[in-house]
């Protein structure tokens, strides 16, 4: 069963970067504490994505996910299949990479690491929506979600622009 | 040290006290408590000599070993003597459980003398509740409820941590300590057994290992949202803790 073109699956990280352009003052330890909840999107949207789409089960999130991406993502090109289904793939492995590198950052073990996680993310979440937007149109089948990445991926530049001022 | 030590645990922190700048190296867990069961996670507390060094440090750090996940924490003295000072529920599993392997000079020792291992946990509700933020609805989710179900079992772990260590009543293994939870207190005992039935989620989840499922993951809603609402209730418990 593909994907359903319900705008829904985005709305809680949009949410979250409409939030930071909303607020007059920025305050970043507010912002860096929505971080772990950024990261549990990821992990649902890319399960969702990897299963539905690509008939590809993921868990051990993100060691293991990663090598599943990574053997989808070879599949698919040894098929032909690769054209805008590789890009989505790649951000999907980059976002796991960044979360492998970055597993024992925390407030409490490194706020500084945590700061560069967060920025790192936010970076990885636009270009996400951004492949993600690409990918379903060319599909056809999910205009609405599509239409949302768009409107997102536009919004976690503007958040991410104002979190680095 | 006692005999149970897990010896594959043993010969990593060996080799993590080799590296340069390391100057203490601990066993926390289930390793340093003894009671590890085959494929249970390796972690290990590494005091570097200065900030500086941490990021090399962890860069060398084993990530996984065989099945097993390794997790390496690694700190320098200032910034493990403010955790230690802060009293969180990791700072009090340190003080109590933490099994040293190799200490230059009786550093760790010594900082570790600092503070009592029986004072009260200063729990932050608030950062618990930022982790279940995302699930206070689950349309988004479109039936895959695996990360949220894992999530409230982290989520709800770290709550009993934190709620038997709020009352100076210390228990750093997951099941025990919602067992007792529902001993204890018995209003939370649906709550604590909702919880502890979703180990299996959390292992796949975040583990990769398969462990028998109470139910399927995909489109049970109902048993999401209860999985929610159990995890609610127990960072309730830590909010009004001392009230109880």
């Amino acid at each position: 069963m593909p994907l359903a073109d319900d705008p829904a699956i985005l709305r809680r990280p949009i949410g979250f970067a409409v939030g930071v352009n909303r607020e007059e003052e920025i305050d970043p330890d507010k912002h860096r504490e929505r971080l772990p909840g950024l990261l549990r999107f990821v992990r649902t949207f890319a399960g969702e994505l990897l299963e539905k789409e690509f008939g590809t089960r993921i868990a051990g999130y993100p060691e293991a996910a990663r090598r599943k991406t990574h053997d989808t993502r070879v599949r698919l090109r040894d098929e032909g299949a690769a054209s805008v289904r590789a890009p989505l793939l790649t951000v999907l492995i980059d976002l796991m990479d960044v979360e492998i590198e970055h597993q024992e950052a925390s407030p409490e073990n490194d706020p500084e690491e945590q700061e560069d996680f967060h920025d790192a993310i936010l970076t990885f979440i636009q270009r996400l929506l951004d492949r993600f937007a690409e990918y379903a149109a060319d599909t056809d089948h999910l205009p609405n979600v599509a239409k949302e990445a768009d409107r997102g991926s536009r919004e976690f530049a503007k958040a991410a622009a104002r979190l680095a001022r | 040290m006692t005999a149970t030590v897990d010896p594959t645990a043993l010969d990593l922190a060996e080799r993590l006290a080799n590296l340069d700048h390391v100057l203490s190296v601990c066993l926390l867990g289930s390793t340093a408590r003894g009671d590890a069961e085959p494929g249970s996670d390796i972690d290990l507390l590494a005091v570097v000599d200065a900030r500086r060094h941490v990021k090399d440090v962890r860069g060398r750090t084993f990530r996984t070993l065989g099945a097993r996940k390794v997790q390496t924490k690694v700190l320098d003295e200032a910034r493990l003597a403010e955790i230690l000072g802060g009293r969180s529920t990791f700072a009090v599993h340190v003080l109590r459980e933490a099994v040293i392997v190799h200490d230059e000079g009786h550093r760790f020792a010594r900082l570790r003398a600092q503070h009592s291992p029986d004072a009260p946990v200063r729990a932050d509700p608030t950062a618990l509740l930022r982790r279940l933020e995302l699930y206070d609805d689950l349309d988004w989710c479109q039936g895959l409820y695996l990360y949220s179900l894992a999530d409230c079992y982290s989520t709800g772990r770290a709550a009993a941590y934190a709620l038997l260590g709020q009352r100076g009543n210390f228990e750093f293994s997951a099941g025990k300590a919602l067992v007792r939870i529902a001993d204890e207190w018995p209003d939370l005992r649906p709550a604590a057994e909702r919880i502890a039935r979703l180990r299996p989620f959390f292992m796949l989840a975040d583990r990769d290992v398969h462990e028998p499922l109470p139910f399927p993951y995909r489109n049970r809603r109902p048993e999401a949202e209860a999985a929610v609402r159990a995890a609610h209730e127990l960072i309730g418990a830590l909010e009004h803790g001392a009230a109880r």
